[in-house]
């Protein structure tokens, strides 16, 4: 009874406030801008932050290999139950690029999912992973970022159709899927740093994480296998019931892109081995460790 | 009147046969495919393991091993992606669209493959250090393929 009560409530609540409730709860937030006002980026591990973080698996041309990965001139797409969307050119050109961006920009698109201009960014740049980098890391990656070529090419616009294409509906979506909270608890270090290059830079679970009918992680199903969006297979399961593979294995195909039995890494996963290789050994045992600690069912 | 009837149930298990001949065809392409890929699963696991330092150096085995790598690696897969042997058509098969419709691609990063191989088969004679590096190579053109012609299902 209580619980209908309540409900009533917040229904009535929700009429009586109406549009104007739907307008406070999707305004585009921003990071503390505090945070960043005092910090000197490092470029050097920039380029760390860079590629653990995968950028340019995404925001490099396509097709795009060796040096060429370093022009993120964008036009990418990615097929999705809700559009197709184009990365965007990130290189530091002033005009097509974000080379007019500040740190805090930078911060804002990549934590709040909000553009300089107060735009709502779709979820398919993986902010709901990045919102838990640390403020130095991403003014790190902002140093890095300006000694990356520049690109004239024009952004396309996503294709997306209606409703999807309101862009204040993804502040609606916000307000249930980005938050600032870590999946996994450990108290173990290692497990720790494993958490932050897969929770946070790596962003994993986007493929490896089932999604419900809203395009939101379930995470009560975290890292256990899911159907690739735009219906080219199948994210493998990563926690351990479905991943056996020792820490040591783990790492090297991370590495080299060999399994254990070396058959050898296939579509996007090829992309994100490329970046893996570029990190530490400790990096990649680290995310073994981390993959290990994961709850089975 | 007979003579319809029977040459329809002829051509009805003509279609059927057909049908299950197909299906046996692209099984046996995906079974080809495949073990050529073990073959070189095989070969990349006796190298790998001499190149961590976890089997012991034998010259003449990493030899033997590099050998039928590269051997392996110039096998003409042209006629071993037919149409229903792709991925969704054809139970266990991984074989994304693009390696059905891009066959000369497929051909290419083979070739690269082949390269690669044969540069580990000079590697093979000096010793594990060389090896690992040469294996880095090959790795690359097993992921650059896998990456534009596989899908994991």
């Amino acid at each position: 009874m209580y619980t209908l009560l309540r409900l009533v409530f917040v229904a009535l609540l929700v009429a009586a406030l109406g549009a104007g409730a739907f307008w406070v709860l999707t305004r585009p937030g921003s990071v503390d801008t505090a945070a960043f006002a005092s910090l000197q980026g490092d470029a050097g591990h920039g380029k760390w932050v860079f590629d653990a973080g995968g950028c340019a698996s995404c925001h490099a041309a396509p097709g795009a290999s060796g040096e060429a990965k370093l022009t993120l001139a964008g036009g990418k797409s990615f097929a999705s139950d809700f559009g197709t969307f184009l990365a965007p050119n990130i290189s530091p050109d002033p005009k097509q690029g974000i080379g007019a961006w500040s740190l805090v920009d930078l911060a804002n698109a990549m934590q709040r999912g909000v553009s300089p201009e107060g735009r709502h960014y779709y979820p398919a740049f993986p902010y709901t992973a990045y919102i838990h980098a640390t403020p130095q890391d991403i003014a790190d990656l902002w140093a890095y970022l300006q000694t990356l070529p520049p690109s004239d090419t024009p952004s396309q616009p996503h294709q997306v159709g209606f409703p999807f294409n309101i862009s204040r509906g993804i502040g609606l979506w916000k307000a249930l899927y980005l938050t600032p909270d870590f999946v996994q608890t450990s108290t173990d270090e290692e497990v720790l740093r494993g958490r932050y290059l897969v929770e946070a830079l790596g962003h994993c679970a986007e493929c490896h994480t089932p999604r419900n009918a809203l395009g939101g992680l379930e995470k009560a199903q975290w890292l256990t296998g899911a159907q690739l969006a735009g219906g080219a297979g199948r994210a493998p399961g990563l926690t351990p019931d479905h991943l056996d593979w020792s820490a040591e294995e783990i790492a090297e195909y991370l590495s080299s892109g060999f399994t254990p039995d070396f058959d050898s890494a296939g579509g996007e996963m090829t992309d994100v081995v490329e970046n893996t290789a570029k990190l530490s050994q400790p990096d990649r045992l680290a995310i073994a460790a981390y993959l290990k600690s994961l709850p089975t069912p | 009147m007979k003579t319809a009837a029977l040459t329809l149930a002829l051509l009805a298990g003509l279609g059927t046969a057909g049908t299950a001949f197909g299906q046996d065809a692209a099984k046996g392409a995906m079974e080809a495919r495949k073990s050529v890929m073990h073959i070189y699963a095989y070969n990349l696991g006796i190298l790998s393991g001499i190149a961590k330092g976890e089997a012991e150096y034998d010259s003449e085995v990493a030899m033997a091993a590099a050998s039928n790598l590269a051997t392996a690696s110039s096998i003409d897969l042209t006629y071993m992606f037919p149409a229903g042997s792709e991925a969704g058509a054809l139970e266990g098969s991984e074989a994304g669209p693009a390696a059905l419709n891009d066959i000369a691609g497929v051909k290419e990063d083979q070739m690269a493959l082949h390269e690669a191989a044969a540069e580990l088969e000079a590697a093979a004679g000096e010793g594990p250090e060389a090896i690992g590096a040469a294996l880095k190579t090959v790795g690359g053109a097993c992921g650059a393929c896998h990456k534009a012609y596989r899908q994991k299902n």
